[in-house]
């Protein structure tokens, strides 16, 4: 007996996996890679998804000197600041009894000479410099420390920084994760410099963070740096995870009808084994190993690939969290664990889903059912669809919910439109249309695999398409918002100004500006984070002379177009009136250095600016509320255009655009935002047309032996192409119609449901015809090509063995 | 270490002190007001140790102290956070049954009265710590996220008066010197929660020292106990002995590094009553009989001494009850000193408080 006889009569399942599953493998090498493809690809999105996630949270809760030292708890007020007499009364009133104080700024200061931006941090150095004593050298309470990753930085060399026209000797240290410099000095020393009075937290022992009973002052509330770790936004990530979400379900199905047609053409073989005695355990065992071999190949290299995508957005995403959303230095990507569970957990689903005989049985039950039990079901199942997206509150599943029940219905209509259309077809006496008829015959004898294939055609284009109408309703809104808002010739700012971090301009720089030849008129911006209802929000200063020019207003007070806004009213951006759930004419409360602002909410606007959302106020009612800690944030000017080239030169130090440079400034940023939307969601394209690919020629492969069949009765080469064109154009018309109707239903979903949730806008949809023309293009030039290539397979594989044909052909007629 | 923490070390607690008077021998001691705080020297602290049992018979011993430290800065009603006062303190807690110590320390400005002591009575405070002369009842106060001790201590009894009218010279040279008092046996009854386990303390034997003086602490060539006794010491012992006769004793070791100048020595005996005898240089003799290193600081302290005071036929062994007594500061330039409870046998049996620092010096 030789080794191999041997080896199949011990029963050796792995060398049976070789000598069955395998070989098939090798056979249909090109479907196995196809399909395999798209879940590699569905995995990498995943992983690409986590990865970013992974690595914005580390960075956002990466341990800073103060967690280093100082306890995990600190207090914190409703309006981000606490001022002197209200840590007297936490003292006296709770069960804190001391604390250390926590201030953060960010300024553009002088450095050596040249302007840096710069975090500047106060806090308790003598605790914070006896704790970590390390070294002999001693210094006072007084001094100030820079760190930061340059070269020359060291602990021996004192630097000259300039605030405020002022010069302060600082010891200089070099750290290698300090990217953005920092200067770290005692919190008196940093009010008496920048004339702050209040500070942003003030930590506490955990024991008596534990026992703090706030009811007295409800406007503290304790947080613990260990629990509460910073979230990052999910706005920013909500669409990557649902094309992750969508490829996963689409390449599940691509791999379930690749098994489908695996099986079918393994019948012969399994016949074989139950002959050799081959027992049902060890087929059990061998489709096992064939999932075990499909998870570890999609697992490692959709992961992999994971790895590489996530590593080229990296700088996207970077510059996107830095400008949009959080300060923070992001220089290598970071994977966890838990990510590649995630990717395991995908590729275990899609196999387990595809391998299992369960999901063949229910699909075989389906078919032998009643006409009417699967016309209740249908109607059962798109009820449930309805239900998921329309029904439930506006919570942060409903973006989850919508696409399951999304899923569901197109399902059940894709079912219903291919039953319908067979039933249509099948009627059909003509001639010409006997190949169609017969097409449709094939595709209703097996319609839910049919359907399926239908389906992962519909989610895949149909993502692709949503997102291309997403991305382009988003690119839309926000150009006619930025023109309609700026109004003036040239915009200024500091040049590392941000919304996570607003550095203020200069005096000095302000003045020069006003003074310059140059300068008609001008206008001034002034900025601060507050928290409003324990929210992060913008409060914005401006002038209210020419608002009604400069906002597009979304609701006023009065209908009227000459409503006047006294200096007393309060807009809010729709995001920050969707996140405080304010309406038009209630009453805000601001909190503010000086006072809590109570105003009335005048009018709700459109502004991009923000996610987190934007208060306006006028700019008078600000410098009233904020006084000495007044700051102005950016100057627009009219100017002298004879005189522009002056201005610009004089300020190189500053931030300056011009009208259209500041819009397409925005207009990029925006672009930029949805980079990393738009480079998955081409991926989600390039799946859909592997899908299709894969469909179409697994469907006339399949057929191959009722083509066969044709062919031995006497079917002529015509009839076959026209019955394998029939085919695909029947499978690629129906996926193209519900393409459409999941691209456009899903582009809803998004616009109307997750950009108000997530983002707090609406936004109007607007169609882009040529990223969907050229889809269906591409799906209509895929069918074609896919449908010729099938058919000029099986013509070869028929024509080897035409003397047979032949023969069953005259036996056939002759009879 | 991470480089980050390289910005801190170069803070120490060394701040630029005001010196605005010196100890003399003439001061007229006025209580309770000699109790508080004096801002006209720099350095000061209230010292209490002392011997706790249990009504189930458990024992242990602790420690609260509280040092005030002044800054040369002047507070602005708008900078609330300038600190003119720095407060540290240390408590510990030693179990016998269980041979646990536990140590806690912190550190505050006195910004927000986080922190403070009052002018003419005894009431100091650093966040939830407290001491606090109520009429006659000295109320101690401490608590941490493991452990809370309340005490009642009787505050008349007798207040000893160190050195010469209670100026203490801290070394040969008289280039050092304190006022310093003590109330060597402040007895009473209180609570200690440790963990979820709550005893009732029905005995107290607490010893209360209190010094101030103008301390050399902006000197960049001395360690921060060197501060406290002069240039050329390198630290000192400390040995607070409560016997079982009711008389106390306490007797200090100044380390020299010069061997012909020898250590320097002081000390007091105490009765009852408050009578006192001072002790001088020759007649006390101190002398290490086992030692114990420390496996966090890798310092090596002396853990068993003989100690004679022959003129007052006192002879006796000081024997730690928990040989890890160690206090690794946090503040402080991280430095180590040992105190703890210990036991005395000999010609007088009771119990002691024993403070030993400057000895990383000697690794």
């Amino acid at each position: 007996m030789s080794l191999k006889e041997k080896l199949i009569f011990d029963n050796n399942s792995l060398y049976l996996f070789y000598l069955t599953s395998f070989r098939d493998y090798k056979k249909y090498w090109f479907k196995t890679v196809l399909s395999l493809v798209g879940l590699v690809l569905s995995i990498s999105l995943v992983t690409t998804v986590a990865v970013y996630i992974d690595t914005i949270e580390y960075y956002l809760d990466k341990k800073d000197l103060i967690s280093q030292v100082y306890p995990q708890s600190y207090v914190s007020h409703q309006r981000g600041s606490i001022k002197n007499e209200e840590i007297r009364s936490l003292i006296q009133k709770t069960s804190i009894s001391h604390g250390y104080p926590y201030k953060n700024i960010s300024r553009e200061i002088e450095i050596d000479g040249s302007r840096e931006f710069c975090n500047i941090v106060g806090v308790d150095l003598i605790y914070m410099g006896s704790f970590l004593a390390q070294n002999s050298r001693t210094a006072g309470k007084d001094d100030i420390f820079l760190v930061s990753n340059k070269k020359n930085a060291s602990s021996e060399k004192l630097v000259e920084i300039i605030v405020h026209s002022k010069s302060y000797q600082v010891v200089s240290v070099y750290n290698s994760d300090q990217l953005i410099p920092l200067v770290v000095m005692d919190v008196s020393t940093l009010s008496s410099i920048f004339g702050f009075i209040q500070i942003d937290r003030l930590y506490v022992e955990d024991y008596q963070a534990e026992s703090f009973d706030g009811s007295q002052l409800p406007e503290f509330k304790i947080i613990s740096s260990s629990t509460g770790k910073q979230r990052i936004s999910e706005a920013f990530f909500i669409n990557l995870k649902f094309i992750g979400l969508l490829s996963t379900v689409i390449s599940t199905l691509l791999i379930y009808l690749f098994f489908r047609f695996i099986q079918k053409h393994r019948l012969l073989t399994d016949h074989l084994l139950i002959n050799l005695g081959i027992s049902s355990e060890i087929k059990q065992t061998i489709r096992i190993i064939e999932s075990i071999f499909f998870i570890v190949i999609t697992t490692s290299l959709g992961f992999g690939l994971g790895i590489v995508l996530s590593q080229f957005g990296l700088e996207i995403l970077s510059k996107t969290m830095n400008t949009l959303y959080y300060s923070i230095s992001i220089e290598n990507i970071i994977v966890r664990p838990p990510t590649f569970v995630k990717s395991l957990l995908v590729s275990v689903i899609s196999v387990s889903f595809a391998l299992s005989p369960m999901v063949q049985k229910i699909e075989s039950s389906s078919l032998k059912l009643r006409p009417l039990t699967k016309w209740i079901m249908c109607l059962v199942f798109i009820s449930c669809g309805i239900f998921l997206i329309f029904g439930g509150q506006e919570d942060q599943w409903i973006g989850y919910r919508s696409m399951i029940g999304l899923i569901i219905i197109v399902f059940c209509m894709s079912l219903i439109v291919v039953s319908g259309l067979s039933y249509v077809f099948s009627k059909q006496k003509s001639d010409r249309m006997m190949m169609v008829k017969t097409a449709s015959f094939y595709i209703q004898k097996e319609v839910i695999l049919s359907t399926m294939m239908i389906v992962a055609i519909a989610l895949a284009c149909g993502l692709f398409i949503s997102m291309s109408i997403f991305i382009n309703s988003f690119q839309n809104a926000v150009s006619e918002w930025i023109i309609k808002s700026t109004q003036s010739d040239i915009y200024i700012q500091s040049k590392n100004n941000s919304i996570p971090n607003p550095v203020p301009m200069t005096e000095n720089d302000i003045t020069k500006l006003i003074n310059h030849p140059a300068t008609i008129s001008w206008e001034s911006i002034s900025r601060d984070n507050i928290v409003v209802n324990e929210k992060s929000i913008m409060l914005r200063g401006i002038p209210y002379q020419n608002i009604a020019k400069q906002i597009q207003f979304i609701e006023k007070m009065t209908d009227e177009k000459e409503y006047v806004f006294s200096e007393n009213d309060i807009l809010i951006s729709e995001s920050a009136a969707q996140k405080l759930d304010v309406k038009v004419g209630q009453t805000l409360k601001i909190p503010t250095p000086t006072e809590t602002f109570s105003g009335q909410v005048a009018g709700i606007y459109i502004d991009y600016a923000s996610e987190h959302g934007v208060i306006t106020i006028s700019k008078k009612i600000m410098k009233r509320l904020y006084q000495d800690q007044f700051q102005i944030h950016g100057i627009t000017l009219m100017i002298d255009e004879t005189q522009k080239s002056s201005l610009l030169s004089s300020f190189s130090h500053l931030l300056i655009q011009t009208k259209a440079e500041l819009q397409n400034y925005v207009i990029k940023m925006f672009k930029q935002t949805f980079g990393l939307t738009w480079i998955l969601a081409s991926i989600s394209g390039i799946i859909a047309l592997f899908v299709l690919v894969n469909m179409l020629s697994v469907m006339t492969i399949d057929r191959r032996s009722e083509i066969m069949q044709i062919f031995s009765i006497g079917g002529q080469r015509l009839h076959l192409r026209q019955l394998i064109f029939s085919h695909a154009l029947w499978i690629g018309s129906v996926s193209l119609m519900m393409s459409t109707v999941v691209g456009f239903s899903l582009a809803l979903i998004i616009l109307k449901q997750l950009t108000p949730t997530y983002f707090g806008w609406k936004i109007p949809l607007l169609i882009s015809i040529p990223p969907i023309l050229y889809l269906m293009m591409s799906m209509f030039l895929v069918i074609i090509v896919t449908s010729y290539l099938a058919y000029r397979y099986i013509w070869n594989k028929i024509t080897e063995n035409i003397y047979i044909h032949e023969s069953i052909k005259t036996h056939y007629f002759s009879r | 270490m991470n480089q980050l923490k390289h910005i801190i070390f170069l803070v120490s607690l060394t701040l630029v002190l005001p010196i605005n008077s010196e100890p003399s021998r003439h001061y007229k001691w006025d209580f309770p007001a000699d109790h508080g705080a004096h801002h006209e020297f720099n350095t000061e602290w209230w010292y209490f140790t002392g011997h706790l049992t249990s009504a189930t018979k458990e024992n242990y011993g602790f420690e609260l102290t509280f040092f005030r430290v002044a800054t040369s800065a002047k507070k602005l009603d708008a900078n609330e956070w300038i600190p003119s006062q720095v407060y540290l303190a240390h408590f510990a807690l030693t179990d016998d049954s269980t041979q646990k110590f536990d140590f806690f320390d912190r550190l505050n400005r006195d910004s927000f009265q986080m922190a403070g002591a009052e002018l003419n009575t005894l009431h100091v405070w650093n966040g939830d710590w407290r001491v606090t002369l109520a009429k006659e009842t000295i109320e101690i106060f401490a608590q941490t996220s493991s452990i809370q001790l309340q005490l009642q201590l009787d505050g008349s009894s007798p207040i000893i008066l160190q050195g010469e009218n209670g100026y203490s010279k801290k070394n040969h040279e008289g280039s050092q010197s304190s006022y310093y008092y003590s109330m060597p046996k402040l007895t009473g009854v209180g609570k200690l929660q440790v963990g979820n386990k709550a005893a009732n303390i029905t005995s107290a034997n607490v010893w209360f020292d209190h010094e101030f003086f103008n301390s050399e602490i902006n000197s960049q060539n001395v360690n921060p106990f060197q501060q406290s006794v002069g240039k050329g010491y390198t630290g000192w012992d400390w040995f607070a002995l409560q016997l079982d006769d009711g008389n106390n004793l306490m007797v200090a070791q100044v380390r020299s590094g010069n061997k012909t100048k020898g250590h320097y020595y002081f000390g007091t005996w105490s009765d009852q009553s408050g009578n006192k005898k001072q002790i001088d240089q020759s007649m006390i003799e101190v002398v290490v009989s086992d030692n114990w290193k420390s496996k966090e600081s890798k310092i090596n302290y002396p853990s068993k001494w003989n100690i004679k005071v022959l003129d007052l036929g006192i002879d006796v062994t000081v024997t730690p009850s928990v040989s890890n007594q160690e206090l690794n500061l946090h503040h402080l330039n991280q430095l180590s000193y040992w105190e703890g409870r210990c036991f005395v046998n000999g010609s007088h049996s009771g119990f002691a408080y024993v403070e030993l620092v400057g000895y990383e010096e000697h690794q």
